[in-house]
């Protein structure tokens, strides 16, 4: 957001919405203006992501954060990416957005709506970005902009993308506001981030990203901020907007729970690879892989008591000194010599079920 | 070393209140937040309690209050059965090492600049426990027990991942010999897979030295396992306590349930919307009249509007306070 946008925002009072000037993108997210919107293909499904490689940092020094990752997500569908802290989750969905840090290399394919992402020019995946394919995060209170109160962030969307006037964007804002579940949102609307719960901070956030009709959001950790009784609100807020819109959604989570309670399907990271992919329901009752078994079994659930918990012994490895073979061998249970020294190649355990695991294949 | 003033629980509160205020400002009147409102709870020798709640419940308030980290308004603490407030001060430094805290952020609560030997040996340093040759094998010890190499003490912080300066935070707390620890959050800032770990070195710790543990936590699985008995607190008040078998199978408070109902089980099928509860939690400001929760509650009738209920036992050892009690109709 622009210097001007902040001041002019400020001095027009919370009641209105600033003009924006000069140089932005103007792509209309309106449905039948949407120029980006006609090349799908019927058989490809709305993400694609095949091979596809993140490496960070300059030429001379580059480290690569996610190796070999192959996705796919259609309309309507969720995909959960679980995985611990530094295992490549959160850059998996800042390359989808074309935000991950410069300097940066992404290879292999990577393809929204029929269109490939990785060739395409900055303004129109700028134009995608926000209107086609949207993002929520973990933290609202760090992704909002705390001196501008939350309406006029919401109407912004709207006069980029849908080249609304201020009036309609103003309007528009207070609807998303409702719509994502906010009481009182005339008022609401005049708020900052400041004045507002986590929980509402969240809505704000879901209401911005809904904004012009996203076909793919992305959420990163969106509830791990948040009390549980809030976390079920935003819970049932998006499965409720996901099937009033159809859109498809890529959620990320460490919390296995939360990621059996909305995903369709599942890719399970480690490392910047994909370990596990499958029915979500399926991974999450019949795990393959000792990595997906072990955090599984980890997890103290309420109604199963355990004197001591099964442990998966060891840290989580930062993908920069990733140990050659499999990533998860200096911690598996079930790790064999071969496992040291040759990548595992993903195998079907099961219809849909998938896992990088040489024992999975023996 | 503990003076005895009567038999009672090992640490125990009795109406508890601690309140924030600030002045009144040219156009502003004087604002007065309840945080803690008339808690009483008691956490016997060896046991582990866990307090849950949303945030903004008082939860962490109480356990600063417990450590003398915040002055309290109202009530009473008691430590081995003597008034906090009229100790005499070698029951004071008493109960300051007996009485020992693990904090949230492992990355927050360390220092950096100070090697892990001397962030464990600073509580000894403080209260003049041993030589420092004994201070040293004391810490290789504590690193023992708390499952990190002897070689951990030359080392600094930042060289350790977030589970390891857990350990070390542990560490830390163990030094003087404490008899209760009270950790807020402990588990939220660590990978999933170290927090199993981190559970299973709690209790092992429990077992061995015999140590009592106040838990704050929002994580309603892990203080599943690990407590004993487990508290639930609304806006600055106590409103149930049980047994975490009891609370857990059959919670009496509609609050409490809710918590229960909210939290997403793996292999429960896919989340169904409509069951989550409605609303915040009020602002403390302006506390809602009555029973605080009862403008989000399902069961909540006229009488729960105008009366703060009372805490009450429904079956033995599970207190609740609520009108309208769940399971007791």
């Amino acid at each position: 957001m622009s210097g001007t946008w902040h001041a002019n925002s400020w001095l027009s009072g919370a009641g209105r919405v600033a003009s924006l000037r000069g140089g932005r993108g103007t792509a209309s997210c309106t449905d039948d203006q949407r120029p980006l919107r006609v090349a799908t293909a019927l058989t490809e499904p709305l993400l694609l992501g095949r091979a596809l490689t993140v490496e960070l940092g300059p030429a001379h020094d580059r480290t690569s954060v996610i190796t070999g990752l192959d996705f796919s997500l259609a309309a309507g569908r969720t995909l959960g990416v679980v995985g611990e802290s530094g295992c490549g989750k959160s850059m998996t969905a800042l390359a989808i957005m074309g935000l991950a840090p410069s300097p940066h290399r992404i290879g292999g394919v990577l393809r929204f709506a029929g269109q490939d992402l990785l060739t395409m020019p900055q303004d129109r995946r700028r134009q995608l970005r926000g209107a086609d394919m949207a993002m929520i995060f973990q933290e609202p209170m760090t992704a909002l902009n705390p001196v501008v109160p939350v309406g006029v962030q919401i109407a912004e969307m709207l006069i980029v993308h849908d080249n609304a006037s201020e009036t309609a964007a103003w309007r528009g804002a207070v609807a998303l506001l409702d719509r994502g579940g906010i009481a009182d949102p005339a008022r609401r609307a005049r708020a900052y981030p400041d004045e507002l719960s986590g929980g509402m901070r969240q809505r704000v956030m879901i209401a911005m990203a809904i904004a012009c009709k996203p076909r793919l959001l992305i959420a990163d950790e969106p509830t791990t901020a948040l009390d549980v009784s809030v976390q079920a609100q935003i819970l049932d807020l998006l499965l409720e907007l996901q099937r009033d819109t159809g859109m498809a959604m890529v959620f990320i989570s460490h919390n296995l729970g939360v990621v059996s309670a909305v995903a369709d399907d599942i890719m399970v990271m480690y490392a910047g690879r994909a370990l596990e992919t499958g029915p979500a329901q399926r991974v999450l009752t019949a795990p393959a892989h000792p990595y997906t078994a072990g955090l599984i079994a980890t997890l103290p659930d309420i109604g199963r008591r355990q004197k001591i918990l099964p442990v998966i012994e060891g840290s989580p490895v930062n993908p920069r000194n990733r140990p050659p073979g499999c990533a998860f061998a200096p911690r598996c249970p079930r790790v064999i010599a071969e496992c040291r020294t040759g990548l595992p190649a993903m195998v079907m355990v099961s219809p849909g079920q998938e896992a990088a695991c040489i024992r999975c294949a023996a | 070393m503990h003076t005895v003033c009567g038999m009672t629980a090992l640490l125990e509160t009795t109406n508890l209140t601690v309140s924030f205020g600030d002045r009144a400002g040219w156009f502003r009147p004087a604002r007065e937040v309840l945080a803690v409102r008339s808690a009483s709870i008691a956490l016997q020798a060896g046991e582990v309690l866990a307090v849950v709640g949303e945030s903004g419940s008082g939860k962490t308030t109480l356990a600063r209050a417990l450590l003398g980290l915040v002055p309290i308004a109202a009530g009473e603490i008691r430590y081995d059965g003597c008034d906090t407030a009229t100790m005499t001060a070698p029951q004071a430094l008493a109960m300051r090492r007996s009485v020992q805290m693990v904090f949230q952020d492992p990355f927050g609560s360390l220092d950096p600049r100070l090697p892990v030997g001397a962030i464990i040996a600073e509580p000894l340093d403080i209260h003049g426990i041993g030589s420092p040759a004994s201070r040293r094998a004391r810490v290789a010890e504590l690193l023992g027990l708390v499952g990190l190499a002897a070689d951990a003490a030359g080392r600094y912080p930042h060289q350790f991942s977030g589970g390891q300066r857990q350990r070390i935070a542990f560490a830390r707390a163990l030094a003087p010999s404490p008899r209760v620890i009270i950790a807020d959050e402990p588990l939220s800032a660590l990978d999933v897979s170290i927090q199993s770990q981190m559970l299973n070195m709690a209790a092992e710790l429990r077992a061995r030295l015999g140590l009592a543990y106040l838990i704050i936590s929002h994580d309603l699985a892990a203080v599943h396992h690990i407590a004993d008995r487990v508290a639930t607190m609304y806006l600055g008040r106590i409103v149930e306590v049980a047994d975490v078998d009891e609370l857990f199978t059959r919670p009496a408070h509609p609050y409490t349930a809710a918590l229960l109902a909210a939290v997403p089980r793996i292999g429960a099928g896919k989340w169904m919307p409509g069951a989550a509860l409605g609303g915040d939690i009020p602002s403390p400001l302006a506390p809602p009249t009555g029973c605080a929760f009862h403008p989000r509650c399902p069961a909540a009738s006229s009488l729960c509007a105008t009366a703060t209920p009372e805490m009450r036992a429904i079956r033995a050892g599970h207190d609740v306070a609520c009108h309208h009690p769940l399971g007791t109709a």
